[in-house]
């Protein structure tokens, strides 16, 4: 059997093992996580399938008739700006996970210890990137394209073929992400900090100024007016961008266009292997040197005196010993673990990139029915940021102690403490975040004072729910063996708070949507649905903290 | 069979490895002392051809670890002193993927899988997944996957974290049989009485130069008032400071 072989043997056997093991997890946890996994999957396919109706009925209600059908124009369109997204996104977490996994995994010093070639390390962990950064597409993915499927009758081979486009497209940016972090592990050791944050600003404010006047169209209007949406759409369908290929390649398996669909899938195959190549001989000269001079880096590294000695300790100080020891070296451990902050760069890059586009999108809308819905999508995308940031930054900051319990737990301090310091921590760290977002996309959006004033107190109650979600079941379900913040999320504990959190955002969204859609409410239901949202928050937020400091209190560590 | 020429490597302005010039032998038992910081493991892992030297070469079974790493690490088995293993593997899916790493032939494999297990005490332990297994336990069959490709070569980093006395005893038992049969053995390692015991010559490395490398014997004479390996140890290291 090849080395490539064994490892994918090996990889087999771990996640047939790791499914195995689930026997071990409570039935009760198991079985609420499959219920919520599957009613999300099936609310994404309702979603679609209601999304391809109304575009279905835009032709005739518009035109007056079934003479011009608006779908086949418009759904080729949207599909290619959903993979250009989708080609972006992918291309990002791959070069933040091939930073993970090629430079910060023990797995990957092991590997570099057996006689394996740095290509085949490499490409090993391309795999892994390729897996990793696409996974969720596929599980949000498969109901979209069920709809489509089902909504132009399309062949069942239509499902085969669309796995088969899906595979290349995914190692693509995977490729691209690992080529671009090997380069950059590379050189930036080398460079002087001041150049590389003045190379950082200069990089993100092009890419941000490039994105901006391309996604920039004439102003959509309240009337129909398809040049503008035709104009913007029509530019992910450069035939030069893979996600275009993708987007033809479903489009013709679709419609059972057998001789359409070789093309593209070809042009993804070919480009596919060929970055994958690519990527082989960039780690054979790059990846060693990159490795070693980043493993030297951090010998190399001198304290870092400004955070241990500067103003930080100065700014806690007001806050009691012994909180404000355990803020600060919280705060200490996240901003030196470079692949925890890079992902939080990541995360502001794109929630600058939505907030400076939101205007393009929202200008003239000036219908109160638009107003209402797009108030209401932008609570929900903020608070699906607020979910992401909560689930991946603050459900292992328990969980992250374990190893460290000997320290804290012969500590004179009580286990609640310990669990209420890092409720408060994430706290004030994620409605930072997301109030300042909301605010500046409600300003964006031009709200009126009183949805404007809805949506930001909304999104300060889901802050102090959200974080209290977290480090309850964090607390309630911690690993303590894992010393990965991504490993730990990764476990049925992070999964479930991720969906129990989309579960409070619907019922949060719900009720505001019910103050907002209807105007008119008298201010007894407005007063009615604040409280509910009020007394949700609350619930969510202090039940999972008492069970998880209950929890705690009777482990052994 | 180890052989290093000029070998260095900086940190920054660091220098953790000056210009060491070594030389283990087949069939030889060199131990290699110092202090926390003294640049013990990253000679290792230069060894290893883990860290890129800054400066100089090693050479492992006569292949640069460097430019022929393939070729030297077919020869080289590693112990860490806190091996990487899969949690999710079982000890018998762990010794297969590290045969199929090492390309080895499947004749006699699952033969010779046992045989390592067995040598090592963890055959009955060996269907758990790794994850449960002790920590001594994992040592154990980290020390078991390392002999599995019958390496010519094995550079140990501090290998008696975790085990009890009695695998101490078997673990050094084994490496010195192994090395009469012509395995080359370089230990990094803090336990001086093991080193004494086991060395066939002792190296002293202090702030990154290598400060004596002879039989413990020579060793021992070179401290002002003849004592054990912990006095002249002591004595040689305290002089740097």
């Amino acid at each position: 059997m090849s080395l490539l072989g064994t490892l994918l043997r090996a990889r087999i056997r771990v996640v047939a093992n790791a499914f195995a093991s689930l026997g071990r997890e409570s039935r009760l946890k198991l079985a609420f996580i499959a219920t919520m996994l599957t009613l999300l999957w099936l609310a994404a396919f309702a979603a679609a399938r209601a999304a391809l109706r109304v575009l279905e009925a835009l032709g005739t209600d518009i035109l007056g008739g079934a003479m011009v059908a608006l779908a086949p124009l418009l759904v080729p369109r949207l599909l290619a700006v959903f993979a250009l997204a989708l080609l972006i996104m992918l291309a990002f977490s791959s070069a933040l996970l091939a930073l993970a996994l090629l430079y910060r995994s023990r797995e990957t010093t092991h590997l570099l210890t057996v006689p394996l070639t740095w290509r085949a390390v490499c490409l090993t962990r391309l795999g892994d990137v390729a897996f990793f950064s696409s996974w969720s597409s596929a599980y949000l993915g498969s109901p979209v394209l069920l709809a489509y499927g089902l909504h132009v009758h399309a062949h069942w081979t239509f499902y085969c073929f669309a796995a088969a486009l899906f595979v290349p497209f995914v190692v693509i940016p995977a490729a691209l992400g690992t080529m671009v972090t090997m380069v950059v592990v590379r050189v930036a050791p080398r460079l002087p900090r001041v150049v590389l944050v003045a190379a950082g600003i200069v990089l993100v404010a092009a890419t941000f100024l490039a994105f901006r006047s391309r996604l920039s169209s004439p102003d959509f209007h309240d009337a129909i007016d398809l040049t503008p949406v035709a104009e913007l759409t029509g530019k992910a369908q450069s035939p030069f961008l893979p996600s275009a290929w993708l987007a033809d390649g479903i489009v013709a398996a679709a419609y059972g266009n057998p001789g359409a669909i070789v093309f593209p899938f070809l042009l993804l195959l070919a480009h596919a292997l060929v970055l994958a190549w690519l990527t082989g001989e960039v780690a054979e000269r790059l990846l060693h040197p990159g490795w070693s001079g980043l493993a030297s880096a951090v010998h190399a590294r001198r304290a870092p005196e400004k955070v241990s000695r500067g103003w930080l300790p100065l700014l806690l100080r007001p806050l009691p010993e012994p909180v404000r020891a355990l803020v600060l070296k919280d705060i200490r451990v996240f901003a030196r673990d470079v692949s925890q902050w890079s992902q939080v760069v990541f995360f502001f890059g794109v929630l600058a990139f939505y907030v400076a586009n939101i205007r393009t999108a929202a200008r003239g809308f000036s219908l109160a029915f638009w107003q209402s819905w797009i108030t209401m999508l932008n609570t929900v995308a903020c608070l699906l940021v607020l979910a992401t940031l909560t689930t991946r930054f603050v459900f292992p900051l328990v969980s992250l102690e374990g190893r460290r319990f000997w320290i804290l737990g012969l500590a004179p301090l009580r286990i609640a403490t310990i669990v209420r310091q890092k409720f408060w921590l994430a706290v004030v760290f994620s409605s930072g975040v997301t109030v300042s977002l909301t605010a500046a996309s409600s300003w964006r959006l031009r709200l009126a004072p009183v949805p404007f004033v809805i949506t930001v107190l909304t999104v300060c109650a889901a802050s102090f729910a959200l974080s209290g979600l977290a480090v309850g079941l964090g607390s309630l379900y911690p690993d303590f063996t894992a010393d990965s913040p991504a490993r730990i999320v990764s476990g049925t504990g992070g999964t479930l708070t991720f969906l129990v959190s989309l579960v409070y955002i619907t019922v949060v969204a719900s009720a505001e949507t019910y103050v907002l859609r209807w105007r008119d409410v008298s201010p007894w239901s407005a007063a009615a649905a604040a409280a509910a949202i009020a007394i949700v928050s609350l619930a969510a937020a202090t039940i999972p903290l008492r069970l998880g400091v209950a929890n705690l209190e009777r482990s052994d560590f | 069979m180890i052989r290093t020429e000029a070998l260095s490597k900086h940190f920054g302005a660091t220098v953790a490895v000056d210009q060491l010039d070594l030389a283990v032998n087949a069939g030889e038992f060199v131990c290699f002392l110092g202090p926390n910081g003294a640049g013990k493991t990253t000679t290792v892992r230069m060894l290893t051809g883990l860290l890129r030297p800054s400066s100089g070469r090693a050479f492992v079974g006569g292949f640069d670890v460097v430019t022929e790493a393939v070729e030297a690490k077919r020869l080289l088995g590693y112990i860490p002193d806190q091996p990487f293993l899969y949690d999710r593997l079982t000890g018998r899916e762990f010794m297969a993927l590290v045969a199929g790493l090492y390309r080895l032939s499947t004749d006699a494999l699952a033969e010779r899988i046992e045989h390592f297990l067995a040598e090592f005490g963890i055959a009955e332990v060996a269907d758990q997944p790794i994850g449960d297994l002790s920590h001594g336990t994992r040592q154990k069959l980290s020390f078991a996957a390392t002999f599995l490709h019958e390496p010519r070569v094995v550079v140990v980093d501090e290998p008696w974290v975790g085990l009890d006395p009695r695998s101490i005893r078997q673990v050094k038992s084994y490496l010195k049989r192994r090395t009469r049969e012509g395995l080359a053995v370089f230990m990094s390692t803090h336990t001086l009485a093991i080193a004494e015991e086991v060395a066939d010559r002792i190296g002293i490395i202090h702030r990154g130069r290598l400060l004596a490398l002879d039989s413990v014997a020579h060793i021992k004479a070179l401290a002002s008032h003849p004592g054990s390996l912990e006095d002249v140890f002591l004595e040689l290291t305290q002089e740097e400071e």
